[in-house]
């Protein structure tokens, strides 16, 4: 279909540290709403699941595709703070150019995850030395029409499954409303 | 019914979840069960059924804690406290709203759209009850770096939160985890002397907030345990932490009680404050002004009174003033009777309440005193809990060069 352009959000704290913009889409740096972004990544259940929401806060068309894990160090291990509480990560995808409710691809999720993993075990490793908040890099990104029908099951991947937050509504739609699958750009199609 | 906004001061992690969790267990569960307690709060159904989720959940041993307060929650407490009499009849007091919300907001420069609120809450706040990390001025009374931090990030930042509120709010402070002492066997005056020596911004705190403190008013340093040394198990860990374990332990709440009971009579002493005195000596000065003043205060108060009846006061709206004046009342003979003062011909205490009915005063009366004897009983038990302008004096007189 099109083309878009996402960027990694990564927000969480550390051990010493409070909760920090560890990665930032350089729009949300640029516009002054790192807060807001915090806010829109952070929160909901930390069972990994999905939540995908439309940015009003910043010009032009946005959507954050965001979820929360326990965070954990490079040996696998639940990280804690300074209060012996389990700390939670918060990491998304800010895309530029969507309106539609949308899924990631298996590539894609792969690509956030490890740039993510990367940037958090980075600040771990000196919380006081780590540049928050840092800019992250764009992924390119292409998007198609997800098919809910023939889309494959990714069993190790539970990033994004569009039936986590995709309910029917009870509002009569004049149309379905189309799920886009953003793959990263330079991939063959499935 | 009046409402009191408290705003409860500390930084992440310094206990204010688990505090006010183990508060409702106290006042909002055990103690109405407990028929022999004049005093307990109510919380409207869904703050209940929230609190005693956490609470349930911090006090089972086989799950881990929970995080940190996420920055998206802002949840609103609002407790009534309520009167209970022998005779089981109930009147509700007063509303004491807290709020709970992720310390980050005391320690963040991320602004978000949450903060605002915040903000607001804590300019507006009648009363402040700072939380201060039992863990980290542990660490400071032991001299290690962790400590020194401390005092220079997070009770800084917190102190500067209580400078943001109304010079007028009654401040007291908690020091949490006291379990951590008890352990370890150090008392309440000691820390509170290191305290004040350790930090200037809390010393500069306290004195200004003593002196432009109403008269009446004690300004408390309350050691708080949520939990108790039975059920919670301090380790050292690697990174210079004290790393907390459940033990499955018996659970013992120590003096959560105490900061809200003490709040009581400091929103009062505001009050009557406002009726007319001020200035440090003057505590005559209140009591004179309150009995000259409150023929005005409530305006034909004999008279109304005269034709209550029943059915009058029953009819809600009604009730609650005069549950208010009754109140005013008992805490006056309160403060009478603690300040060894006796009635003179002026005293218009009676009028204020004549004709009201006598179930509903009894109880006032008894849950008045409760709380009065649960004050009295927790400073015979730590004597050095009064945070006194003499403390800052001595302190002076301990830096000064030999
Ligand atoms: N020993 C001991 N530890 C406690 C007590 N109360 C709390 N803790 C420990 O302190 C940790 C932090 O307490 P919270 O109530 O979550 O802290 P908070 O102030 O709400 O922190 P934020 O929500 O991040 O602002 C808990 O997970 C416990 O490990 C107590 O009474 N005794
Ligand atoms: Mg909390």
């Amino acid at each position: 279909m099109t083309g878009g352009t996402g960027w990694p959000v990564l927000v969480a704290r550390g051990v010493h540290t409070g909760i920090s913009p560890l990665l930032m889409p350089h729009p949300v740096i640029e516009a002054e709403q790192i807060g807001r972004a915090m806010e829109a990544v952070q929160g909901g259940t930390p069972d990994g699941t999905t939540r995908v929401a439309r940015i009003s806060w910043l010009p032009g068309d946005w959507t954050l595709l965001s979820r929360t894990s326990p965070a954990l160090d490079r040996h696998g291990r639940q990280v804690r703070d300074r209060g012996s509480r389990p700390v939670l990560v918060s990491e998304g995808l800010l895309v530029s150019g969507v309106t539609n409710p949308c899924t990631l691809a298996p590539d894609a999720q792969a690509a956030l995850a490890d740039t993510t993993r990367r940037a958090y075990l980075q600040f771990l490793s000196d919380e006081r030395r780590y540049p928050a908040p840092a800019p992250s890099e764009p992924l390119p990104l292409h998007a198609t029409r997800f098919d809910h029908e023939t889309a494959p099951a990714e069993p190790d991947t539970p990033w994004f499954l569009p039936s986590r937050w995709f309910r029917p509504s009870a509002q009569p739609y004049p149309e379905p409303t189309t799920i886009l699958l953003l793959t990263l750009q330079g991939t063959p199609k499935p | 019914m009046r409402d009191f906004n408290v705003v409860t001061l500390g930084e992440p992690d310094s206990g204010k979840t688990v505090f006010m969790a183990a508060m409702h267990e106290m006042l909002g569960t055990r103690a109405v069960d407990d028929a022999h307690h004049r005093v307990f709060v109510r919380a409207p159904m869904g703050t209940r059924s929230s609190l005693v989720r956490t609470y349930a959940r911090i006090v089972n041993p086989d799950i881990d804690w929970d995080p940190g307060t996420d920055r998206k929650v802002y949840q609103e407490v609002p407790f009534t406290v309520v009167a209970r009499g022998l005779d089981q009849t109930l009147a509700d007091l007063f509303r004491v709203r807290y709020v709970d919300y992720s310390g980050e907001r005391i320690t963040t420069e991320w602004m978000d759209e949450k903060q605002e609120r915040f903000e607001r809450h804590l300019r507006e706040a009648h009363g402040v009850l700072v939380a201060l990390d039992g863990a980290k001025v542990l660490s400071l009374l032991e001299r290690q770096e962790l400590g020194r931090r401390y005092l220079h990030e997070d009770l800084k930042m917190v102190l500067g939160a209580v400078r943001e509120t109304t010079a007028r709010a009654p401040v007291h402070f908690m020091i949490t985890k006291w379990d951590l002492f008890e352990r370890r066997r150090i008392g309440l005056g000691f820390v509170k002397g290191e305290l004040l020596k350790a930090s200037d911004d809390l010393a500069g705190v306290v004195g200004s907030r003593l002196r432009s403190a109403s008269p009446t008013a004690t300004m408390r340093l309350v050691p708080v345990s949520s939990l108790g040394r039975d059920f919670v198990r301090p380790e050292q860990s690697e990174d210079g932490y004290l790393r907390m374990f459940k033990t499955g332990g018996r659970v013992r709440q120590l003096n959560v009680d105490v900061p809200l009971l003490s709040l009581l009579p400091d929103f009062y002493a505001t009050y009557m404050d406002e009726l007319g005195a001020g200035g440090r000596s003057g505590f005559k000065r209140v009591l004179r002004r309150w009995h000259k003043r409150a023929g005005e205060v409530f305006p034909t108060v004999g008279r109304a009174a005269g034709d209550v009846t029943a059915e009058r006061v029953t009819e809600g709206k009604e009730l609650e003033s005069y549950v208010e004046r009754i109140l005013l009342k008992s805490l006056v003979d309160g403060l009478m009777s603690r300040f060894g003062r006796r009635p003179d011909p002026q005293d218009v205490r009676n009028e204020v309440v004549r004709g009201l009915p006598n179930n509903v005063q009894l109880a006032v009366q008894a849950a008045v005193q409760h709380m009065a004897l649960r004050l009295e009983a927790f400073e015979q038990a730590y004597p050095e809990s009064e945070l006194t302008l003499e403390d800052l004096d001595d302190l002076a007189r301990t830096m000064e060069p030999e």
